[in-house]
């Protein structure tokens, strides 16, 4: 019974330094971003907007926040504050596919075809798997009358995302 | 209707027999309502959303003896004609457990016009069981739901054991014969349990669960192959895993092989619509009889108006024999049946394709792509 107290005490010691680490972790700020997501998939994009943004105001480093902040913005058709969404994303992390199709998205939006190309086709290099960037190719090479290349880019990320959906 | 449109006029003078077999043959509807599962098969988890926001799964609504699913949208008029029959049906039996869920499959993303356009669709329907929207067509692609309306009831294990695509006459007879025979403890008419579809060896059907799990995954895609035929070893009279093993080979790119499985399935099963029409596809792939496949395809179309692969495969082929018009009437049909398959712009691309006709193609490939990617 004596050493009921030891054990408690240990067992804080032991789990303390645990909790701590819980509330800072990174998969906190992943759920975070999942549920803003997610709430942004119900079509709920108000609401889905505000959670990001809690999500940001609580850790302003994770460029995949900025991210969906950006492609939630897009949405909303507010076009200059999601630019500065992925140029944020991009400053913290300039490695990213998903901010570099979503700036090359903004870049085709504001007609700067070639720009977009450009910036589209690093986000393949980078990642050779997103179906969204092939589509979002596909659409700039339409627009510029290069329908070759255009059919090449839908029929890949049909591919693409066939093969990961199965 | 589309079969009308799309029959040439030599075939006219046996309309009349061709609506009589149709009309007959709807109770194979039971057979291919859903893309691979089927009676005897487990449905698929879900948890899903009602409209307030408060999430459901199939274990909080189930009933103590059959939960039917109704997959609906408010732009089909033949789920308003469904969503009628279930509330019948839920207010008579629902204190003797039975159970019903409507799970709206509107569009792949949801905003809040249309959510007021369900709520609005609800209210005036005067709809009292429970609605779930599935945003992002989850549960929709997880069933494998081809048409709008699809009637999925389970028992209280979530087996399924009657699946229904549209809302025919005979098969509606049939359904309301199956709730009422199983709630009251009466005995089912042969010639319905005959019509519900065929009710395999549970070790097949647990083969045959693994042998789809192992298809999903990249890891695991292989021995899919080794499972199917253990549940065909297990139950050699059951179609599914011959059509399984044959989409596995098809997926493969190996048409002999697969052609050879679905020619099982047709064996087993002369009216079963999915083996009809994959053989037709097949045919098609590995440069086969034309003529052969497209007798197929009409079959399938003829004994299940609302199995949509056995439209966009005979669209396609008449796009490859030059018939555009006619191909472009099929992928239209297929698309009034279920305007969210990609599949359907799809092969419509890939026939433009063929065409040379490049533009039309992009179009069409950009529309399925962009459906795949729910934007």
């Amino acid at each position: 019974m004596t050493c009921r107290p030891l054990f408690s005490l240990l067992i804080v010691l032991l789990l303390g330094p645990g909790w701590l680490y819980a509330s800072a972790s990174p998969g906190k700020e992943a759920l975070c971003e999942k549920n803003a997501s997610a709430l942004v998939h119900e079509g709920k994009l108000a609401e889905g907007l505000a959670v990001i943004k809690k999500c940001i105001k609580d850790v302003p480093t994770r460029s995949k926040s900025h991210v969906i902040l950006g492609y939630i913005l897009l949405q909303e058709g507010k076009i200059n504050p999601a630019k500065e969404a992925f140029n944020k994303a991009l400053d913290l992390r300039p490695h990213s596919s998903a901010a570099k199709t979503g700036k090359g998205i903004i870049l085709a939006h504001n007609g700067d075809l070639k720009g977009a190309e450009s910036i589209l086709k690093d986000a393949l290099k980078l990642n050779p798997n997103p179906a969204r960037t092939h589509y979002e190719l596909g659409l700039i090479y339409e627009e510029l009358g290069d329908t070759k290349q255009a059919l090449f880019h839908f029929k890949q990320g049909i591919k693409i995302r066939e093969q990961t959906r199965r | 209707m589309i079969i009308k449109k799309y029959l040439p006029p030599r075939h006219k003078p046996v309309l009349v027999i061709f609506v009589a077999v149709i009309v007959l043959l709807q109770s194979s509807i039971c057979t291919a309502a859903l893309r691979t599962l089927g009676v005897g098969t487990d449905g698929p988890k879900f948890s899903l959303q009602e409209i307030k926001g408060d999430k459901q799964n199939f274990s909080s609504l189930k009933g103590d003896k059959l939960t039917i699913l109704l997959f609906w949208a408010s732009w089909s008029r033949q789920s308003e004609k469904a969503l009628k029959q279930m509330e019948k049906l839920y207010v008579k039996y629902k204190d003797q457990g039975l159970s019903v869920i409507g799970i709206n499959v509107e569009r792949q993303t949801m905003d809040d016009k249309v959510l007021a356009d369900i709520k609005g669709a609800i209210e005036r329907l005067k709809v009292s069981f429970p609605i779930l929207i599935d945003h992002g067509l989850i549960a929709f692609h997880d069933y494998g739901v081809i048409a709008v309306p699809t009637t999925v009831i389970l028992d209280k294990y979530r087996k399924i054991v009657f699946v229904m695509s549209g809302f025919p006459l005979v098969g509606t007879r049939d359904m309301i014969h199956f709730v009422t025979a199983v709630i009251e403890g009466k005995k089912i008419q042969a010639e319905v349990a005959q019509r519900t579809g065929y009710h395999p060896d549970k070790r097949a059907v647990r083969y045959w669960n693994m042998g789809i799990k192992a298809l999903k995954s990249k890891r695991s895609f292989n021995s899919s192959e080794k499972l199917f035929k253990k549940a065909i070893a297990a139950d050699p009279n059951w179609v599914f895993p011959y059509l399984s093993l044959g989409r596995f080979y098809e997926k493969q790119n190996d048409f002999k092989q697969a052609g050879e499985q679905f020619q099982k399935a047709l064996t087993r099963d002369p009216s079963n619509v999915k083996a009809l029409s994959s053989m037709g596809l097949v045919l098609m792939k590995e440069g086969g009889s034309l003529a052969e496949a497209k007798r197929l395809l009409e079959k399938a179309i003829n004994i299940n108006e609302s199995y949509t692969p056995s439209y966009y495969y005979l669209g396609y082929l008449l796009g490859k024999e030059g018939d555009t018009k006619k191909a472009a009437e099929l992928f239209a049909g297929a698309e009034k049946i279920n305007p969210m398959d990609y599949h359907i712009n799809m092969y419509r691309g890939m026939m433009y394709e063929e065409q040379n006709n490049m533009e039309q193609a992009t179009r069409s490939y950009k529309k399925a792509l962009k459906q795949l990617l729910n934007l």
